[in-house]
């Protein structure tokens, strides 16, 4: 899931300058699975504030509340008192999170807790670990499951590079070449013919590259059709 | 040099305690800064308790557990000492001596090393300049 | 196929051919690069002028290509996918023909996190065997990687690299097949020390078959100290480096004579390059030292070149 870090607490406390009523609103799925900004953070967050108020005389009053799914209006509708009482939103979910707020709210100032860092999955408590890049185009069924966007540093489509020695990485030793990975993974599943295969470049046009993504559904749109049941244009 | 000092010890209610009643009992008593409060585990304890202690006008803060190798519940003591780092991070990012707050562990029969560890800690914390809070927390 | 470049006619016509490399400076003045190209001249077929390097911010390989075209030397211009998309690569290729590049060695580049400009964003749009394709492409169907027609094809010999000392075995010798099969003419390996084991991988590429419909040429390497020996030992991943060697420059070191012994080892290497089947040429990396080449050239009895 998507995989955030707290910002340093003095980086946050500089952004609350001037402010006097904190509101800091946690996301009860990716942060708080993640013990980045869930329940718990959230009161991490502001006893740890409180302090800083306390001995460099803030006067910071704060409030604390959590959403569902702070990337969904339906959640955050609930709790617009507390938004609108506020003359600042700290908010410790993703970026997804944040923005939905600074949206729907676009006179409050919103302020971004976490830096929102990946999408990642638990190797082992405590350990979290890039994996998928959102690039568009999943290409993994040609790599025995293995992301080489994602877990290959220069995401190189024809992999390994030549810096990579003894199974690891060259940027960083205690990652595995996800190249070599995906040789031995196509080694065991006898499908070596598709590492002789030279695959054609990314297209990138599908990744951010080519500007920010949008899916429409048009089977999930409410659409006003009239009596006869066709659709209606709004 | 802080002679209105005020530690706050959570000690959790089985090694650490039986360790300083054991050492009561033949007669070393605990420094007159540290207040305790008992848990039930030291494991229990989330870092906002830590800092609210602080921040509720504590100089140091002593997290008192069993041994790692022995903890009555089997991780606790070594959740405890995570989350005491933790703390101990924040500390040094907003600008406050980070040894304010220490994890200390102890077997129960290890009562007379505890006070002995409880007293450096406390001279320690004395040597420090005084945490001034301008503000009342609550 | 013609001939398009002077190191091609070498090695195509079955003479060992020879390489030497140039690392560009790092400011905008050439002077420095031209007085080390009168040196060099004539001692060597072509010289590759490194695409910064370990991501260090050089002057760049096609405006040195220039400078040493200037005066009578062939380049081997290098490119790298990590700082140019494939727009750019393409227009770049372009250009290196259009001035008169004829040969172009394809990488995929250091990580930028090796360089002086590590918040850089490593582009990475295309990778070694996917720039080989592309521009085997545009040179022998004249057109873009997008389908797209060229108005005219460059004229381009088309180089990469290889490690012999990757790991595993198996898997470095499928990339060596599969870079000839995007379109490698030509092959510069990573600096040898260890020949036994180059030998063996010689014998796995011969297997295959691969020795026949590619320039294999052996990377050698001077070493100027015993320091630059244990540092190429330990601390450059990929490079194998025998203790015989390390033991080599210790008593010379003792002797206060590293820099002889360090080319000695290095004319033994190129001798020994040239009794193995499959290796058509030798690619001398005299890093720091480059002024070298012509010396060792000399000795490994390389002098002169040829003129076909």
């Amino acid at each position: 899931m998507i995989r955030a870090e707290r910002k340093p607490v003095s980086e946050i406390a500089r952004m609350l300058t001037g402010k006097k009523n904190v509101l800091v609103v946690g996301c009860k799925t990716c942060v708080a699975i993640g013990h980045a900004g869930g329940e718990k953070e959230v009161s991490e967050l502001i006893s740890a504030l409180k302090i800083v108020s306390a001995r460099d005389g803030h006067g910071w009053k704060f409030e604390q509340t959590v959403v569902e799914r702070q990337c969904e209006k339906e959640w955050v509708r609930p709790i617009e008192d507390k938004i609108v009482s506020a003359d600042a939103v700290v908010s410790l979910a993703c970026g997804l999170g944040a923005q939905t707020i600074a949206d729907m709210y676009p006179a409050k100032q919103v302020y971004p807790g976490v830096n929102t860092m990946f999408l990642g999955v638990p190797e082992e408590q405590g350990v979290f670990v890039e994996k998928c890049l959102a690039c568009g185009e999943c290409v993994m069924f040609e790599t025995g499951g293995i992301c080489p966007v994602a877990r290959c540093a220069k995401s190189m489509r024809n992999g390994a590079c030549g810096g990579s020695a003894d199974g690891k990485c060259e940027v960083n030793l205690d990652t595995d070449c996800a190249w070599y990975m995906i040789y031995e993974r196509l080694k065991l599943q006898g499908r070596l013919d598709l590492i002789m295969k030279i695959s054609e470049p990314k297209d990138w046009a599908k990744s951010h590259a080519g500007g920010r993504r949008k899916i429409v559904r048009k089977d999930l749109l409410i659409q006003p059709t009239d009596r006869t049941g066709t659709e209606v244009k709004k | 040099m802080n002679d209105k000092l005020k530690i706050v010890a959570f000690v959790c209610e089985n090694h650490a305690m039986s360790a300083i009643r054991a050492a009561s009992t033949a007669g070393e008593s605990l420094p007159e800064s540290i207040r305790i409060i008992e848990v039930p585990c030291t494991g229990r304890i989330e870092t906002p308790q830590l800092l609210d202690a602080i921040g509720d006008g504590a100089d140091a803060v002593a997290v008192i557990g069993c041994l790692e190798e022995n903890c009555y519940h089997d991780v606790g003591s070594m959740l405890a000492r995570g989350r005491v780092n933790r703390i101990k991070d924040i500390m040094k990012d907003i600008s406050l001596e980070p040894e304010r707050i220490e994890m200390i562990n102890s077997a129960s029969v290890s009562g007379a090393m505890l006070m002995m560890k409880l007293r450096q800690f406390e001279s320690r914390v004395a040597a420090m300049p005084v945490l001034v809070l301008k503000e009342a927390i609550k | 196929m013609t001939h398009v470049s002077n190191l091609q006619k070498i090695m195509d016509s079955g003479k060992f051919g020879v390489t030497g490399e140039i690392g560009p400076p790092r400011g905008a003045d050439p002077e420095e690069m031209i007085k080390l190209a009168k040196e060099l001249k004539g001692s060597a077929d072509a010289f590759n002028l490194t695409d910064n390097q370990t991501a260090i911010v050089r002057l760049s390989s096609i405006g040195s290509a220039v400078i040493i075209m200037k005066e009578g030397m062939e380049p081997v211009v290098q490119m790298t996918c990590r700082d140019r998309n494939r727009i750019a690569l393409q227009s770049d290729l372009l250009g290196a023909s259009a001035i008169g590049v004829r040969n172009v060695l394809c990488l995929t580049g250091d990580h930028q996190i090796f360089g002086n400009e590590k918040s850089a964003k490593g582009v990475f749009d295309l990778d070694s065997i996917s720039l080989l394709n592309t521009f085997r492409n545009m040179r022998d169907s004249k057109k873009q990687l997008s389908g797209e027609e060229l108005v005219s094809a460059p004229k381009i010999f088309l180089g990469a690299a290889e490690n012999p000392f990757g790991t595993p075995y198996e898997f470095r010798a499928l990339r060596l097949q599969k870079k000839v099969n995007a379109g490698a003419q030509f092959i510069q390996t990573q600096a040898i020390f260890d020949m036994d084991w180059f030998e063996r991988w010689m014998a796995e590429v011969r297997k295959m078959g691969i020795h026949d419909r590619v320039h294999i040429m052996g990377g050698v390497l001077p070493c100027k100290s015993l320091g630059a020996a244990r540092y190429m030992k330990n601390k450059v991943p990929g490079m194998k480096v025998p203790d015989s060697i390390i033991t080599r420059m210790k008593a010379a070191k003792d002797k206060g004579q590293e820099k002889e012994e360090g080319l000695r080892i290095c004319v033994e290497m190129i001798e020994r390059l040239k009794t193995i089947e499959g290796v058509h040429g030798v690619h001398i990396m005299a890093v720091a030292w480059e002024e070298m080449v012509p010396y060792i050239a000399k000795e490994a009895k390389l002098l002169p070149r040829p003129t076909l």
